[in-house]
């Protein structure tokens, strides 16, 4: 049961992280295209 | 010919409606609680008025209706689609008692635009509503947006043909084995992101200068509209009330994740993050988000609106976002929309609106997975007519697992947006006919509604033509139910009249 709880933990962790890491890595690819529209135009 | 129901199928759909009233009355409670203990008396009293007449309701149905009889596919969406449209009459109660509504059409106005996490809003002096009757509206973001959720997955993924229709993907299975698992996850999900958006929104709103008891209130608050893609905000400024690059970050990801379906979800909590690059839905809304950020932003820059990276970054893809999610969350007023952005970056807001976010989530719009298939079968059929006759081309696309493209969930997913490009039309003409807004402003306002966005250039208003508020309620309930149990619900009715015995 601790193991099962231990391994939730882990899972919902691991599932927030990827989460947090695409909502991070599209803002990003955002930053660059503002930037590089801002200096074109 | 379809057969006609008798008085035992209306007594197992009104029973079932009955359990949806009860729950209403869970819903207000705890703002009601909160209410008491505040000692907001007024609120209290709408709050348990509303919660008296919710619980009479499902005891009603319970004491004359009692059934143990299982509801079949018929009944099921006939009851999903009648409590998408009587839910927020119940929902309306405390509204329209709150005396911040004008008349009980707005109040149910109000609750619709709640529960089907639109966020478009008639209230009234939004920025002295008490804290209680603040709770309760974004409360029903959180139950009308899990509860589609819920709905979606576990009810209509498993019904077969018409299933097909609903989701147009061929995604068969649910995520899990059986209603309640899958249930439980979803609330699981959800439970975890309340906790940790919660948190960083308490924090972001703290360094945004807004400390204790209210900025609990607020991050609590602005919590449940944007993971459940909601929109409405305790302020009338909405996030450019905060003025604050921390809260307008922390909200990126909770917009990011309530977009995201809970299969991709589950499959990210199993670990499976190959999923994320190869997905299908995560490709198309990747696609479509960055292509309209790039013309929100070339649109700004070109109309002189905001010239510095900051600028574009913050108001054209936060606002893209916003409306790709199907949030609908605004860092500028919305008559700047059509003042001061342009035709170019409105033009590529309405078209984000219109696309919407993952099927299975808790956002609008024609969603990913039906922009992606239908994407991917044009590119067959244009593989068919270059290749040799004699060549069968395979596509395929990865949704969980690969899967080869088939004609029907092509023909099932553009059918499905081309109703949504009807409805997004269908609201343009309506408030067209009043002659007081260009064609810009009222497709910009029932893409928001149909899709369940809430953003808005200024047409929804307390005093706002009264059949255009209807039409977008409509439009609001047929958004959310993506046309299926609608469909079904008319269908049901005709056969009430015509069916045979």
């Amino acid at each position: 049961m601790r193991l099962d709880r231990a391994a939730g933990r882990r899972s919902s962790a691991t599932g927030v992280a990827w989460v947090v890491a695409a909502a991070l890595g599209l803002s990003a690819v955002a930053l660059a295209l503002a930037g590089l529209i801002a200096w074109l135009t | 010919m379809f057969l006609r129901p008798d008085g035992r199928d209306l007594g197992i759909i009104g029973y079932h409606l009955g359990r949806v009233a009860t729950g209403l009355a869970l819903l207000m409670a705890g703002p009601a609680l909160v209410a008491l203990v505040l000692r907001e008396w007024n609120a209290a009293t709408a709050l348990v008025a509303g919660a008296a007449v919710a619980v009479a309701v499902g005891q009603f149905t319970e004491w004359r209706l009692f059934t143990r009889e299982p509801l079949n596919w018929s009944h099921g969406t006939v009851v999903v689609a009648l409590a998408w449209l009587l839910g927020p009459l119940l929902a309306a109660v405390p509204l329209f008692l709150s005396g911040h509504v004008d008349g009980f059409l707005d109040a149910w106005f109000e609750a619709m635009s709640g529960l089907t996490t639109s966020g478009l809003s008639v209230v009234q002096d939004l920025d002295h509503l008490s804290y209680s009757m603040g709770l309760y509206r974004h409360l029903t973001h959180f139950a009308g947006g899990q509860g589609i959720v819920i709905v979606a997955l576990s009810l209509f993924a498993a019904g077969g043909g018409a299933g097909t229709l609903y989701v147009a993907e061929g995604r068969e299975e649910r995520i899990l084995p059986n209603v309640v698992r899958t249930a439980r996850f979803i609330f699981r999900v959800a439970g975890f992101y309340l906790v940790l958006g919660t948190l960083g929104l308490l924090a972001a709103t703290w360094a945004a200068g807004i400390g204790g008891w209210r900025g609990s209130w607020h991050a609590l608050n602005l919590f449940f509209a944007a993971f459940d893609t909601g929109g409405f905000s305790p302020t009338s400024q909405s996030i450019a009330y905060y003025h604050s690059p921390a809260v307008e970050g922390v909200i990126v990801v909770l917009m990011v994740a309530g977009t995201m379906s809970f299969g991709l979800h589950h499959q990210l909590w199993l670990g499976r993050r190959g999923e994320l690059a190869r997905n299908v839905e995560v490709r198309s809304l990747a696609v479509t988000v960055l292509l309209t950020t790039v013309v929100a932003m070339v649109g700004l820059a070109l109309a002189g609106t905001y010239a510095s990276t900051g600028g574009l970054f913050r108001k054209g893809f936060f606002t893209v976002l916003s409306a790709h999610s199907g949030t609908g969350f605004a860092v500028t007023d919305g008559s700047l929309f059509l003042s001061d952005w342009g035709s170019l970056a409105p033009a590529a807001v309405v078209i984000a609106m219109a696309l919407g976010g993952m099927a299975g989530s808790t956002a609008g719009g024609i969603k990913a997975i039906r922009v992606g298939l239908t994407a991917k079968g044009l590119v067959h059929e244009v593989r068919r007519v270059l290749l040799p006759e004699a060549a069968r081309p395979v596509t395929t696309y990865h949704s969980g697992r690969r899967r080869i493209l088939r004609t029907p969930a092509v023909r099932a997913a553009s059918t499905i947006l081309l109703l949504y490009v009807l409805t997004y039309l269908a609201g343009a003409l309506v408030g067209l006919a009043y002659g007081r807004w260009a064609v810009t402003e009222t497709l910009f306002e029932s893409v928001s509604a149909a899709a369940n966005v809430g953003l808005s250039v200024g047409i929804v208003d307390p005093a706002m033509p009264i059949a255009l508020q209807v039409t977008y309620l409509l439009q609001m309930w047929l958004g959310r139910l993506e046309f299926l149990a609608a469909f079904a619900l008319v269908g049901y009715v005709v056969s009430l009249v015509r069916g045979r015995t």
